[in-house]
């Protein structure tokens, strides 16, 4: 009795697990089932290797005679999965891209089955003869699983206009080229930077730049409470334009900071008015994007660099 | 006659709104709301936009999105800075936002749509038509399957959902093929704000898997990663948010 609940049990369980072996699982499947979902539909199936649905025998495409033109109604008046199957065939061939409805006579499936027939060297006529549906699915069937290739799809992506492409042109160009005039002397202010900020580093906490930046003498003080030293110093210029009071620029600064073999960045935001002393100084901690902004609206930055 | 004279009236009526149609104050689309789809969307500007005091108080204030609306996965906010127009605001909006969008790469296996950036909000109203911003989450997704003999495939499509995933316990999305057609669904059920479950299920059933994800966020894009297995115990992995080579070269290899 155990013994044959056990099989019943069995038999359950097989009946159960039947759908999950015919799950689409090879990779091909899978791409194919989600390019053209249409043909992985019908249940419990494996996701259709798509026999051709066959509308009519090849024979029939024949001609009974000399009177009679190719028979194109075979396969117009043929049930709906097939008529589906045909668009499907023509969209996984890139032929059409429309709604997969059965209406084998809109302009779109008719353009694609001239198409797909040009290519054929057949007579373009928008209408498919029973061989021609046959051979039609038969080529889907066979088709591999298109790839846009990646190159191809970057130098197109390159090549799309932006959207209102001449406006925006413009302003790229008009930026670029105010960012192209402002560069010499931006990059100059930052070096000045710089130089101060290497010298106040090189006195152990002695000049200008930590007269002018209290944030930044803050800073070092504690850098070297810690026990760690400054190394190299970069500039990257944040910002720079015109103000009321003259030239404005900010400069991302990275300093390379180092204790015993540890060694870590660390980046502040340095805000000034170009002069000799620089003035209304300010620095920031790189992560205060507001704080950044607030003293450029204070100084009515106008950008000439971004 | 007097019809005729009525025609070239209207036309140049239409004319003169048209020229005018970048003006925030013309806008006939409606003021923008705190918790309208597209804030819910991107919390990170819509803190800037409601709640910090420096961005918020700004003169001016545009949003770019690409659009249509299944493509709004990337947003660039701008407010303004010196003296800037609103005009120069909106400038920088588009500018920025398809900057971030060449930035991240084609996204032509994903769409088959031409995803391009619109300036969507200025100066606190809306600039297009409600009924075509987004109104769920949007998201170009990948997956990989690696089957049992190492052939891997790569699945492009567009996902969606209706909530925030990290935020509600349980958000249900979709996948929809380059050609618009839901080919899968599944569920997202979160353990942490940044961490979860997942389950995917295809083609009615025929591919599905489940597991872990984890939502990233920053560069190159905010997005989700989700990694799993199939029922026969094979690789996949699911990614919300990146275009499909950034999405193939950062998490492809199974």
């Amino acid at each position: 009795m155990a013994t044959s609940e056990m099989r019943r049990w069995l038999l359950a369980g097989l009946i159960a697990l039947t759908p999950a072996i015919a799950l689409a699982q090879s990779a091909s499947e899978v791409e194919r089932c989600f390019q053209n979902p249409g043909s992985c539909s019908s249940s419990g199936g494996a996701p259709a290797p798509a026999p051709a649905p066959t509308p009519a025998p090849a024979a029939s495409a024949a001609p009974a005679g000399p009177a009679r033109g190719p028979d194109y109604t075979t396969v117009l008046n043929s049930p709906e999965p097939d008529r589906r199957k045909l668009q499907e065939s023509l969209r996984t061939l890139d032929k059409y891209s429309g709604p997969i409805d059965g209406n084998l006579q809109s302009a779109a499936t008719t353009k694609g089955i001239s198409d797909w027939q040009k290519g054929h060297g057949l007579a373009a006529t928008g209408k498919l003869t029973p061989s021609e549906a046959v051979a039609l699915n038969n080529e889907a069937t066979k088709a591999p699983i298109r790839r846009l290739d990646p190159s191809a799809q970057v130098a197109s992506a390159l090549a799309v206009p932006p959207s209102n492409a001449d406006a925006l042109k413009s302003l790229r160009a008009r930026l670029a080229e105010r960012r192209k005039a402002a560069e010499p002397k931006a990059d100059a202010a930052a070096q000045s930077l710089v130089a101060d900020l290497k010298a106040y580093v090189a006195a152990d906490g002695k000049g200008p730049a930590g007269e002018q930046f209290a944030a930044f003498a803050k800073w070092y003080a504690d850098t070297k409470a810690a026990g760690r030293t400054v190394g190299d110093i970069k500039p990257a210029v944040e910002d720079y334009g015109d103000v009321k009071a003259g030239t404005a620029a900010t400069a991302e600064i990275t300093f390379d900071t180092k204790q015993d073999d540890k060694s870590a960045a660390q980046c502040m935001v340095f805000a000034w008015v170009v002069a000799s002393p620089r003035t209304n100084t300010q620095a920031f901690s790189c992560d205060d994007v507001a704080a950044v902004e607030k003293w450029k609206t204070d100084q009515a930055l106008r950008s000439a660099w971004r | 006659m007097t019809r005729k004279l009525l025609l070239a009236a209207l036309g140049l009526l239409t004319l003169a709104t048209g020229a005018w149609a970048q003006t925030a104050a013309q806008s006939p689309y409606g003021k923008v709301e705190r918790r309208d789809p597209i804030f819910l969307r991107f919390p990170a500007m819509a803190e800037r936009f409601w709640v910090n005091t420096e961005t918020m108080a700004a003169s001016h204030k545009s949003v770019a999105v690409p659009m249509p609306k299944q493509c709004a996965f990337v947003y660039a906010d701008t407010y303004t800075r010196g003296q800037m127009s609103e005009r120069e605001v909106q400038d920088m909006a588009l500018s920025n936002c398809t900057n971030k969008l060449n930035q991240l790469g084609p996204l032509g296996e994903n769409y088959a749509v031409d995803c391009r950036c619109r300036v969507v909000i200025s100066d606190g109203v809306y600039m297009l038509p409600r009924e075509t911003l987004p109104d769920q989450a949007y998201g170009p997704t990948s997956i990989f399957y690696r089957d049992d003999r190492g052939n891997i495939a790569r699945l492009n499509g567009v996902a969606r959902y209706g909530a925030l995933i990290g935020r509600d316990r349980s958000v249900t999305f979709s996948v929809d093929n380059p050609r618009g057609e839901t080919v899968c669904d599944g569920t997202f059920t979160n353990d942490g704000p940044h961490t979860g479950r997942f389950s995917l299920n295809c083609f009615n059933g025929k591919f599905a898997g489940n597991g872990t994800y984890e939502s990233r966020v920053g560069n190159p894009n905010d997005h989700i990663v989700a990694r799993g297995q199939t029922g026969r115990g094979q690789p996949v992995t699911m990614v919300i948010g990146l275009p499909s080579q950034l999405a193939a070269s950062t998490y492809g290899n199974l």
